[in-house]
């Protein structure tokens, strides 16, 4: 068989969770777990070694899971995440093949063909390993497996560690003869029934009679079995890639005026979008670069939360865009790339109420602003374990809105009392040192109250009063953090939240109860 | 029946509970300067109106101060809570611009702008739009602001104007007072007061 018949599988183990930890502020650290839907009744279907050391596992509803463990992260991805992630593999494989054919959608295995690679990389195995460096770089943990059949590479390839070539079909489905049964993806009852007939892996399964598998264990074995024997053969189905969507607009004289740049680039949109729709999709994302001559040319990004082919709503980003961009010097060319996504389908269900709030308004709103502001002034808080304030939760950029638990909050809200709040000031502000600093310095205790001089206005008063304290210490491997918290009191009735630097010696406000 | 009730009840006023105080289409301002209770009665407001199923956002200063995990605490869902933080350096101009286009979008129930220490701009004009657009999209609009209950509000298009009073801590909780200095719909309102929880290490 020569090279062209040839195949090579990418897997991406835990397809979804990685693509999880992905988002901004995670961490593999995490006791973090997939599930299949929202709400108590979901199962989970992937978890990080946290959670599993935890005693979570694959199959638990997720209300079982979070009795095992309180601070549990649950996660339920969206098909558009698994999707565009999907999308951003096959772009950085496209540069080790022309012919990737990405597989189901969130299975995280691709299929690419080697043909023709031998002369820019050498030998499969050390383009196979290039493949792997290259996903390692971006971010992503892959095993690569060169062989001949579909389903054999991938079957391989989710239970290998790294990478492996086969040099004959032979070899091939010799390997693949030890991939356990448990994990393929085939029903539990079909395995259980194959597993107490002691048929546990590929290899016992081609020791069966194929012609009687049908009749015994159904149609979904019987295929496993003739996909096993390395008997079909499916020829890559690559992806089609379209030609980039842009436009190039030169100026003559150079334009600095907002609006000309602007109506240029609506004259151009129209053409754009319209091979965009040719092609099945949307606009997700539109690209500026603006070319200054002498001085430095500057590229833009536009992100639009829902997409659209909506002139106006992507020149009104483009207008909001431009208005809050500085330009140093005329443009002399103009360069427009629209990128964009197949709109997903969303499931028509006639009895659902239509939702009072549109949340594609919504989102149309927020990419208002973050075409006007930036990407990081639309934000969500996500909460993180940590036992110092300022990196207990971190602003993470969206674009989406999400309707609240109402549930939940209900029934939370229901015999709890209210919560008073505080403000946490960005950086916390040194408080001066109080008459008895030397005496204090000694003892290493705070035996003398901190000034709130030059830092509250006067109608906050003295400190009458000290709570705490509540001591957080950490942070040995960088530089040792050593705090006790403290409530102030104040003679005008405020509430302070105040700390004292055990290592630094000195008092600081970090906030108020507001 | 408490003597409170029974002085209010005497007296004509209704009585509400600090949540009910938001009514979808106002525009709220809580007042106060320094540390009472704004932010808190603020997440008071933004709870009943998510537990209502309302979509929400929080919009503040780019160095602003909400501290999430108190939210958290207090029964927000941080998930469904968008927050915006915008530059402050032409005062409130450009967190009042991005209220205007949420407002205007008609998909968000509620909206929080933190204008503590930000001069808000002079005129009435952008009080008119904010509260015309409150009104036709049904959205509670509460505006955080630090002017004493005895200096003049935001404007008179201001359907709702409270100050919340904290008494100090014990064991655990506080007393909060709110002072309904205006209320342009409907007769004068007595706001129950309310035990709350302090925050984590806070005992009294």
């Amino acid at each position: 068989m020569g090279e062209r018949s040839r195949l090579a599988c990418v897997s991406i183990p835990d397809f979804g969770l990685q693509v999880a930890l992905r988002r901004p502020g995670r961490s593999a650290d995490e006791t973090l777990v997939l599930a299949d839907r929202p709400g108590p009744q979901g199962r989970v279907t992937s978890s990080t070694l946290a959670a599993r050391r935890a005693g979570v596992r694959s199959g638990l509803r997720i209300g079982a899971a979070l009795g095992l463990c309180a601070e549990l992260q649950v996660i339920v991805l969206e098909d558009e995440e698994l999707e565009s992630a999907g999308e951003m593999l096959c772009e950085a494989l496209d540069r080790f093949s022309p012919q990737v054919e990405p597989g189901p959608p969130g299975s995280g295995a691709f299929w690419i063909d080697p043909a023709g690679m031998a002369r820019l990389y050498g030998p499969p195995a050390v383009w196979a390993e290039a493949i792997l460096d290259h996903l390692a770089e971006i971010g992503w943990r892959s095993t690569v497996v060169v062989g001949f059949r579909r389903f054999l590479t991938r079957a391989l390839a989710e239970f290998s560690a790294e990478v492996r070539i086969f040099e004959r079909p032979e070899d091939e489905v010799a390997a693949a003869s030890e991939v356990p049964l448990r994990g393929l993806d085939l029903p539990k009852r079909r395995v259980s029934a194959l597993a107490s007939i002691e048929v546990d892996t590929l290899g016992d399964l081609l020791r069966l009679p194929a012609a009687e598998l049908r009749s015994r264990f159904g149609a979904e074995i019987a295929k496993l079995h003739v996909d096993a024997s390395g008997a079909r053969w499916d020829p890559l189905r690559p992806r089609l890639r379209r030609e980039p969507i842009v436009a190039s607009i030169a100026f003559d004289p150079p334009e600095e005026v907002e609006e000309r740049l602007l109506f240029a680039m609506k004259g151009a949109l129209p053409q754009l979008l319209a091979r965009l729709d040719e092609a099945g999709e949307r606009a997700r994302a539109l690209l500026l670069h603006l070319d200054l001559g002498d001085a430095e040319a500057i590229d833009l990004r536009v992100e639009i939360a829902t997409p659209t082919t909506d002139l106006l709503q992507i020149v009104d980003l483009l207008r909001l865009r431009l208005s809050a961009l500085p330009l140093p010097a005329a443009v002399v060319e103009l360069g427009l790339t629209l990128e964009g996504t197949r709109p997903s389908r969303p499931q028509i269900d006639l009895l659902a109420e239509r939702e009072r709030r549109d949340p594609r308004l919504a989102e149309r709103a927020l990419d208002r602003i973050r075409a006007a502001y930036g990407e990081a002034s639309v934000t969500r808080a996500s909460l993180r374990e940590a036992h110092l304030p300022e990196a207990s939760f971190v602003w993470e950029p969206t674009d989406s809105v999400r309707q609240p638990r109402t549930k939940e909050l209900a029934a939370n809200l229901s015999g709890a009392s209210s919560c008073l709040v505080r403000r946490l000031l960005r950086r916390p502000i040194p408080l001066a040192a109080s008459p008895s600093e030397e005496r204090f310095q000694e003892a290493d205790e705070p035996r003398c109250l901190p000034s709130l001089a030059g830092v509250m206005p006067p109608t906050c008063g003295a400190i009458r009063r000290l709570h705490g304290p509540h001591r957080i210490s950490g942070g040995w491997w960088v530089r040792p953090v050593e705090r006790d918290y403290y409530y102030a009191e104040t003679t005008g009735d405020e509430l302070l939240w105040l700390f004292y630097d055990r290592p630094r010696r000195r008092w600081f406000l970090h906030g108020v109860v507001d | 029946m408490t003597n409170g009730s029974l002085e209010a009840k005497s007296r004509g006023l209704e009585q509400v509970s600090v949540a009910d105080l938001a009514r979808p289409g106002r525009l709220i301002e809580i007042s106060g300067r320094g540390a009472n209770a704004r932010l808190s009665t603020a997440t008071s407001l933004l709870r009943r109106a998510q537990v209502e199923g309302e979509t929400s956002a929080w919009i503040q200063a780019e160095q602003g101060a909400l501290y999430p995990p108190d939210l958290a605490a207090a029964g927000i869902d941080l998930e469904a809570l968008v927050v915006l933080h915008l530059p402050t350096d032409q005062g409130a101009r450009d967190l009042l611009r991005a209220t205007e286009w949420l407002l205007r979008s008609g998909a968000y129930g509620v909206i929080v702008v933190d204008l503590s220490g930000i001069r808000p701009p002079r005129g009435q004009a952008w009080c008119a739009r904010l509260v015309a657009l409150a009104r036709e999209h049904e959205v509670r609009l509460i505006l955080i602001t630090d002017t004493q209950a005895h200096q003049s509000s935001l404007g008179p298009l201001v359907g709702l104007r409270i100050a919340g009073h904290r008494s100090p801590p014990l064991a655990g909780q506080c007393s909060l007072n709110v002072d309904v200095l205006r209320n342009k719909s409907g007769g004068p309102l007595r706001v129950l007061p309310e035990s709350w929880r302090t925050p984590l290490g806070l005992e009294g």
